[in-house]
Order: C-alpha cells, then sequence, then structure tokens
C-alpha cells in the first residue's frame, strides 16, 4: 500500500547553540591589519569568532579548540601562525596505500590554503602563514574550513582504510533515553524513504526525486547527533543520490544501496555513531530572512509546488515542502523564534494526508515570509561543510534571456 | 576539401590576450589578420604556435566597426598563406569550410553552406552561414572550396540554430590594403569614412564624423589592469616569463616552464591558484611516491591527484594580492614554484616511475622537437 503520510517526532540532536558574532569586532580586525597591527588584529579575529570563550594572548601562548571530533591548535612562532589538526595515522599495507590516495584526491587541492601533510605515519591539516599576511579574511577562512574538513574525513579514513585516530576530540555518548528514541527515529525514516523511493520510480519525476534525496539525507542530518563512519557513509551517499546534475537513475539505485544498508545497521554500531560533538564555530550556516524568502517567497519554486498542489498532486506538493523544512532546519542555524516555529509546522503536519499538508504547510510558509522573510543577498555560509551535498538540493537557476541576441565568437 | 594533415600546414593559429582566445591567419608571413574584438583594447598579443610556444604580436591596425585587426608578429611563420578572395560572386547553398579554435579545442574545421552571401546586419553586409561556430572561432578564415579565404568568422546569432556570421572577403581586402600603406605604429579605422586615425579625436580630421559614442580612446590608451592582473604579471616578470605570452583569457594564465604546463586562475573570489600537472603514477612503489607528495616539507608547496595526475599547487589568499606585506617572498613562493614544478615532472617520472602527464612537453622535448 502507498505510503499515506509522514511522522514528525522532536529531535534527538541538540541543536548548537546560537550565537551572535560581534561583527563590529571583525571590522575593527580590519583596520588594526590595515593599520600594521597584525597581532591584535588576530586576537581581534579570535574574539570575533569565539565570544563565549576566554581566547588567550595568541602572540604568546598556543589555543585549541575543539570543532566535532577535530582538535584545532593554534600557535605563533617565528613570525609566523600555524593552524594544525590531527587527521590520522596511516595504516600499513594496502589499506595505507589507498588511504594515501584518498588524501591526495579528496583532501589535497587547488583553491584551498589548509593541506594534508605527513609526519612519519601521522597527517595533518595544516595552515601556516607569515603573521604580517594574516588579514582577517584570510584567518577566518582557514578557522572556518580546516577543522570541518579534518571532522567530515577522519571518520572515513578510520572506518573505511582502517586508519588509526590522531589526538581526537572525544565525543560524549548519548544517554540511553536518547538512543532508545534515535533508534525508533532512523528505523522509521529509512521504512518512510523506502516506501517514497518507490513512489519515485513510478512518478519518474525528477522534481520528486530532489524532494525526497533532499529529505532522506536531511531528516538524519536534523534529527540524529550521527557522527563517526557512519555518518561519513551516508554522505558519501548522499553526494551521489542528493547531487542534481547526476544521472536520476543512478541516483535512485544508490538511495537504494544506502537504504539497504543503513536499515542493516546493528543497534551496537548505531551508537557508537550517535554521540554530541562540541563545535566551537557553529557547522551549520545561519539561515538568514533571504532564505526562507527564496523558498516560501513568490517564485518558480513556490509557483511549482503551487501547481501541484492545485492540480491533484499532493504527494508531490507535501513532499517538496516538508522536504524544504526538514532541509531548512538541517542546513541551517536560525533564531529560536524561526526554528520554534519551523518546528511546530512540521508538528502540526504530522500524520496528516498529503493533501491537507500540503495546504498546511503552504500557507505557514507564506506566513513565514510575512513575519520574518527578506531580500538580503547574504543566503549562503562561508564555511562550506556541507559543499559536496547541499548547495544544489534545489536549484532554481535559469539561463537569462540576453538583452543583445548576437554573441561574439571569441 | 581539407584534409586533417592539411590543416596543421595551414596559417591558421590561436589568439591569447588578457580578454579571451580566438583565431587568426597568416597574410603575410609575419602578419595575422584577426578579429577586433578578439585584440582589443590590448596593443600586444600571443600568437600560438603548432609546438604549443607563443610569440609575441603587435597590433598595428584595428576597425572596431568591422570588427577586423592585423597583428605584426615577432618572427616569420612557415605556415601556408592562403589566398584572400573576393567575396563578391559568393552564392547562397554554396559549400564552406571555417577554421579555427573552437572553444580552446585545437585547430578545428568545420563545415556548412553560405546561407546568404550578403546579409544586412546594423548597416553592414555580412555572409551568413549554417556552420557551426563557436567561441574561440572569431578572426578565422572561412574558406571557399578553392581554400580561398572569402571571409573572416565574427559572430553568431546566440538565440539561433547555425546563423554565423563572416565579414566579407572584399571588406577584408580592402582593410588589408589600407593597413599596406600605414607607416605609423598604431592606427584605428575610422567606422565612417574608413580613414587611419592616428590619435583618438572626437572628430575625424577626415570625414567630421563624431566618433564619441566609439569611444576610441580605449584602443590607444588601454584601461589599468586589475589588481590580481598586476599582482600574478609582476611575479611573472620577476620570474623571467613574459606576461604577454602567458596570458590566456580574463585573469587566466598558462604558459610552459621547461617541460611543466603551468595554469593560472582565480577559482573564486577568495584565491589566486597556481597549478602545474606534472605526471602520472606508474604501477610501483606507490606507497613511496604518495608518502612523497604528501611530505610536509613541500610547503607552502601542495601536490593533489587530479583525475589520476599529479598536479603541483600553490594558492594565494585574495587579501595578499590587494595588500603588500612581505610581497617579495610571495614572488619568491610564485618563482620557486615555476622552477619546482619544472624540475619535479622529470623526478617523479625517474624516481617514482611515474609516465608524463598528457600535457606536459616531456617527450616532445627529449624528440629534440623544439
Amino acid at each position: 500500500m502507498a505510503i499515506a503520510s509522514l511522522t514528525f517526532v522532536p529531535a534527538v540532536r541538540q541543536r548548537a547553540k546560537a550565537v551572535t558574532l560581534d561583527y563590529e569586532l571583525f571590522e575593527t580586525a580590519i583596520a588594526l591589519f590595515e593599520s600594521g597591527k597584525t597581532t591584535e588584529s588576530m586576537q581581534a579575529v579570535f574574539a570575533h569568532l569565539f565570544p563565549d570563550q576566554q581566547v588567550p594572548d595568541i602572540a604568546t601562548t598556543p589555543y585549541s579548540f575543539a570543532q566535532g571530533s577535530s582538535r584545532v591548535k593554534v600557535s605563533i612562532a617565528d613570525e609566523h601562525i600555524s593552524i594544525v589538526v590531527p587527521l590520522v595515522k596511516l595504516p600499513t599495507g594496502g589499506n595505507g596505500i589507498a588511504a594515501l590516495r584518498f588524501l591526495l584526491t579528496k583532501i589535497s587541492g587547488s583553491g584551498q590554503l589548509h593541506q594534508p601533510r605527513l609526519h612519519g605515519d601521522d597527517v595533518y591539516l595544516e595552515f601556516r602563514d607569515r603573521v604580517s599576511r594574516m588579514h582577517p579574511y584570510k584567518l577566518i577562512e582557514v578557522l572556518r574550513r580546516m577543522p570541518i574538513e579534518a571532522d567530515n574525513n577522519d571518520d572515513w579514513l578510520i572506518g573505511q582504510f582502517s586508519a588509526l585516530p590522531l589526538d581526537r576530540e572525544p565525543i560524549p555518548d548519548v544517554t540511553d533515553e536518547e538512543f532508545e528514541r534515535a533508534q525508533a527515529i532512523w528505523a522509521a525514516h529509512w521504512n518512510d524513504v523506502e516506501e517514497l523511493i518507490k513512489e519515485s520510480q513510478r512518478k519518474r519525476s525528477v522534481f520528486f526525486l530532489n524532494e525526497l534525496t533532499a529529505y532522506a539525507f536531511y531528516r538524519v542530518r536534523y534529527a540524529l547527533p550521527l557522527n563517526g563512519f557512519l555518518h561519513a557513509k551516508l554522505a558519501e551517499y548522499a553526494r551521489v543520490f542528493n547531487d542534481s546534475e547526476e544521472d536520476p537513475s543512478k541516483r535512485e539505485t544508490t538511495l537504494s544501496k544506502c537504504i539497504k544498508e543503513m536499515k542493516a545497521v546493528s543497534p551496537a554500531d548505531f551508537r557508537r555513531d550517535l554521540g554530541h560533538p562540541t563545535y566551537a564555530i557553529s557547522p551549520s550556516a545561519d539561515g538568514t530572512p533571504a532564505v526562507l524568502t527564496s523558498y516560501f517567497g513568490p517564485g518558480t519554486y513556490a509557483d511549482t509546488i503551487e501547481q501541484y498542489r492545485t492540480t491533484g498532486k499532493s504527494l508531490e506538493a507535501a513532499m517538496a515542502l516538508i522536504s524544504t523544512y526538514t532541509f531548512l532546519l538541517g542546513r541551517y542555524a536560525w533564531p529560536p523564534a524561526i526554528e520554534a516555529d519551523l518546528t511546530k509546522a512540521l508538528a502540526a503536519a504530522s500524520g496528516k494526508p498529503w493533501r491537507e499538508v500540503a495546504t498546511l504547510l503552504t500557507e505557514h510558509g507564506k506566513e513565514l515570509v510575512e513575519a520574518y522573510g527578506g531580500d538580503d543577498d547574504e543566503d549562503d555560509d562561508e564555511d562550506g561543510d556541507d559543499a559536496p551535498i547541499g548547495e544544489t538540493v534545489y536549484d532554481e537557476s535559469a539561463d537569462k534571456a540576453s538583452d543583445d541576441d548576437r554573441e561574439e565568437a571569441n | 576539401m581539407t584534409d586533417s594533415l592539411e590543416i596543421e600546414r595551414l596559417g591558421v593559429f590561436q589568439v591569447f590576450t588578457g580578454g579571451g582566445t580566438g583565431s587568426g591567419f597568416l597574410i603575410k608571413p609575419n602578419t595575422l589578420v584577426t578579429n577586433c574584438h578578439v585584440v582589443a583594447p590590448y596593443r600586444t598579443v600571443a600568437v600560438e604556435l603548432r609546438d604549443k610556444s607563443r610569440v609575441v604580436g603587435t597590433v598595428r591596425r584595428i576597425h572596431p566597426r568591422r570588427d577586423l585587426a592585423i597583428v605584426e608578429l615577432g618572427q616569420d611563420l612557415p605556415q601556408d598563406i592562403l589566398p584572400l578572395a573576393s567575396s563578391d560572386n559568393l552564392k547562397a547553398k554554396q559549400s564552406i569550410n571555417i577554421i579555427g579554435f573552437p572553444v580552446g579545442l585545437p585547430l578545428s574545421i568545420t563545415e556548412g553552406v553560405i546561407s546568404n552571401p550578403k546579409q544586412l546586419l546594423d548597416g553592414q553586409h555580412f555572409v551568413q552561414t549554417d556552420a557551426a561556430i563557436n567561441p574561440g572561432n572569431s578572426g578565422g578564415p572561412i574558406l571557399d572550396q578553392h581554400k580561398h579565404i572569402v571571409a573572416v568568422t565574427t559572430c553568431k546569432l546566440s538565440s539561433a540554430d547555425m546563423v554565423g556570421f563572416g565579414i566579407p572577403g572584399t571588406a577584408v581586402q580592402s582593410f588589408v590594403a589600407d593597413f599596406a600603406t600605414q607607416t605609423v605604429e598604431f592606427g584605428v579605422t575610422c567606422p565612417s569614412c574608413e580613414a587611419l586615425l592616428e590619435s583618438p579625436e572626437r572628430y575625424c580630421g577626415s570625414c567630421g564624423s563624431d566618433l564619441e559614442e566609439y569611444e576610441l580612446a580605449a584602443y590607444f590608451h588601454p584601461p589599468e589592469a586589475h589588481p590580481v592582473v598586476n599582482f600574478v604579471e609582476s611575479a611573472l616578470t620577476a620570474a623571467n616569463i613574459d606576461p604577454v605570452l602567458a596570458r590566456h583569457g580574463s585573469q587566466n594564465w598558462s604558459f610552459y616552464r621547461g617541460s611543466a604546463p603551468i595554469k593560472i586562475w582565480c577559482c573564486c573570489s577568495e584565491h589566486v591558484c597556481f597549478s602545474s600537472t606534472l605526471a602520472q603514477p606508474g604501477k610501483q612503489n606507490l606507497g613511496d611516491l604518495f608518502r612523497f607528495l604528501l611530505a610536509a616539507e613541500h610547503a607552502p608547496y601542495a601536490f593533489d591527484l587530479d583525475d589520476n595526475i599529479i598536479r603541483l599547487n600553490l594558492t594565494v589568499h585574495m587579501s595578499d594580492v590587494f595588500t603588500h606585506n612581505d610581497r617579495a617572498e610571495l614572488s619568491t613562493w610564485i618563482g620557486t614554484f615555476l622552477n619546482n614544478a619544472d624540475a619535479y615532472d622529470n623526478l617523479l617520472i625517474e624516481k617514482y616511475g611515474c609516465t608524463p602527464a598528457p600535457e606536459t612537453q616531456l617527450t616532445f622535448l627529449k624528440e629534440g622537437n623544439r
């Protein structure tokens, strides 16, 4: 029998504490840099980025902070700043070569300031530069991107290639009660997705597939404190099934394989990869008024949903709306009032027939835009923490007609 | 009409500037015709030869309205010079071939017919064709079945299929004839009367036309370069690389340092990337090779594997371009990057059993063809 509704239950994952960054302090850092006070400028960047922490005088005292499983170490010596994150210790044998190739293929690269570096068998992500060249933009980029890169890859290296952990930040376990709730969410989620993929195959609609795959990944990301190799595996699958430029058949096949594998995870393995990591810098992008407007405000996306809703395709419309709400919660950090509003709407839609869900969330989306929407253009994050997965979930880009029909052929 | 072997012999070359790339063809061993929009506003351009080396070309004359330019090269080239023919007797449905470097690909030929030999657009006649025209074809020749140049590729309609245009051969002949009498270093053809303008006057001295709308001053005094361009090109100059020969479009550079191909580009608003494809891993000793590539001692440079090709990379943050703190050290980094790239491809092959990457010139150089 076809799936008739989706059930929403509150998340086990602890939401990152909302931190308001002082951008005046960041501007001060730029002014200090431009006046040649480079060490003071760096200190101001740290104060801006870590408002809740007592950052020591970094010119004289090394500083360390946790970003998920990554332990980031910052130190200054000989007029150079060094920012280092231990990644893994290499395994021996064939796995070692595969791990090295993975590092060279997936983590090294052009267009990034940090790189993996080998010291004996130990792999670190490293950045080193002269203090006098540490413009605040450069420092922020390294502090945001490098630890996330390490956090995203260390579990894969350990789980896939038997690399050994290297000076990792411990992640506190979930409680027994949290584990039970997480198990229920996990089982229900993959059952739901399994049913929904049958709908996708029936409908042969890329729109529906886009919505389903986003839901498959972001529902977990929002609801469960999943880390470790299991999270890395899911992210690896999501890179394919969530890629709107990939062949739809391949995406469906990958999602099916993912469902099968996720359903087969033993309770012990599942529990091993649950935990509540600490992030000194929020790993989520900031939710902004423009983000809300881009999904629920007037435009192609809202029009498409409305067209489905008003032409008897309630499942498509409801799936798109549930997926969007889940994506917004999983992808972005919101002010408490907006987050409460988003979850309240999903709770209200829980267990209801598709038609009711579509109407309810369409109306709610409009109210959200009215209450909190806006049109600033800062709707993207700098950290790129899930750039391989999330950026093209809803690709609303379209070719624009040219004013001048004639184009030069150079 | 023209087989693949002959194509290499034809005097058709790729033209590179800091604005893009296009095609051009020889009218004398040291003189090339191309489009004005391919070269402007640059006064020096690079022309790539068959062996991938480049020579500097000096822009001597441009015709902004007719979209033509004449470039004088620093040396004679041995390729065949195709005759420039009149377009007066062209007929609809007559077969033609377009030769050039579409989308930066090596010299290519496309076939088609003349759709209209005298199509009127914006007050000028063009040869309209259905042959495929792509970015990079601009300035290349359109040949008739006798291998005569009957038009010069200039543009196409983006909203239509197979509607491309060439500047009629007769207009090109007239432009070349005018240039033959030019004695000044650089001149612009008046858009109204086609007289030679030697300076950016507002009113043409011959016909009195107001030339304000053509903004001719930009052709005589090219605009100041972007800071990224200044940054990269001063580092290249310090490393004894002629920036003109390295340019490959807007804020892009490509050239060889010895046997290593070097590419420089802005991958985003935050980074200037330097990269060189060096070699492909062999089948033995991969552990040793990969450990060497990841060794900490290579900093600030880093190797990666891009589709199983080993690259050497250096990333410069945009803030370094706009501030001048310790700029000399950065310039040294860039110079060392170039030298390392040239040295490492040999090292990787000789010590670690790698094979040359498709783009390197190692094999070519060993054969002594350069």
